[in-house]
């Protein structure tokens, strides 16, 4: 399934929802649960709080505007899986790294996107069946290292 | 590891609910079919380590400062 970048804004409310991940992340496969929430003033970034007896957190952003492009197709398996007939009923998050090592290096994973049906708020992160067109670190670039340089 | 020889079309059952079929060999690429139960997601391993190490870089503390994007500047 082609999924195209001009999806509607992926923000279903403004306040927390829940999903359900029944596969887990990839290697975290304990975490099923999250509630998330979109970052106050600071689109286009959500925070994922798992929920359960490992409260992991994490960030991540709607990549709609922000990454020029950006194309998706899912496996008709993953489609399937999410119960995912038209890509409109489709939320996407790219989950995304701030490295610790070097400053304001902020990366986001375009490899392995969240997939979210709206409708049922199931969610799979998926490995892209394009999966070679895209970095799984993506540098954003971020406003306190422009003005650093400036 | 267990090592077991198959030709195309033959397969290996893992258990009563995954089978493995060997769908076609072309000198050195096999193409390989799977049928294993919903709930079991099935990757590429290169893949698939790929992304939990990046998964495990992103955990982050609940209240770590969220990163301002300049999105006109990112575009360009």
């Amino acid at each position: 399934m082609q999924f195209v970048t001009e999806l509607p804004s992926t923000y279903i409310s403004s306040d927390t929802f829940q999903i359900d991940v029944p596969h887990g992340l990839i290697g975290l496969s304990h975490l099923r649960s999250f509630d998330v929430t979109p970052a106050k003033n600071a689109w286009p970034f959500v925070t994922l709080h798992a929920l359960g007896e490992d409260e992991l957190n994490f960030l991540a952003m709607e990549p709609q505007s922000i990454i020029p492009d950006y194309s998706l197709e899912l496996t008709d398996y993953d489609a399937e899986i999410l119960g995912l007939t038209d890509p409109k009923d489709a939320l996407i998050y790219n989950i995304v790294t701030i490295h610790p090592t070097a400053k304001n290096y902020v990366t986001a994973n375009l490899v392995a996107p969240l997939v979210i049906n709206r409708k049922t708020l199931v969610a799979k992160q998926v490995i892209l069946s394009n999966s070679d067109s895209y970095s799984p670190k993506h540098a954003l670039i971020d406003e306190r290292e422009i003005a650093a340089v400036a | 590891m267990l090592i077991l020889s198959r030709k195309a079309s033959e397969s290996i059952m893992i258990g009563d609910d995954i089978e493995i079929r060997i769908s076609r060999i072309d000198s050195d690429i096999v193409r390989i079919g799977i049928e294993a139960p919903r709930h079991l997601p099935i990757y590429r391993h290169e893949i698939y380590r790929q992304i939990k190490e990046s998964n495990l870089a992103a955990v982050r503390s609940a209240d770590a400062e969220i990163p301002s994007l300049s999105i006109s500047k990112t575009k360009a």
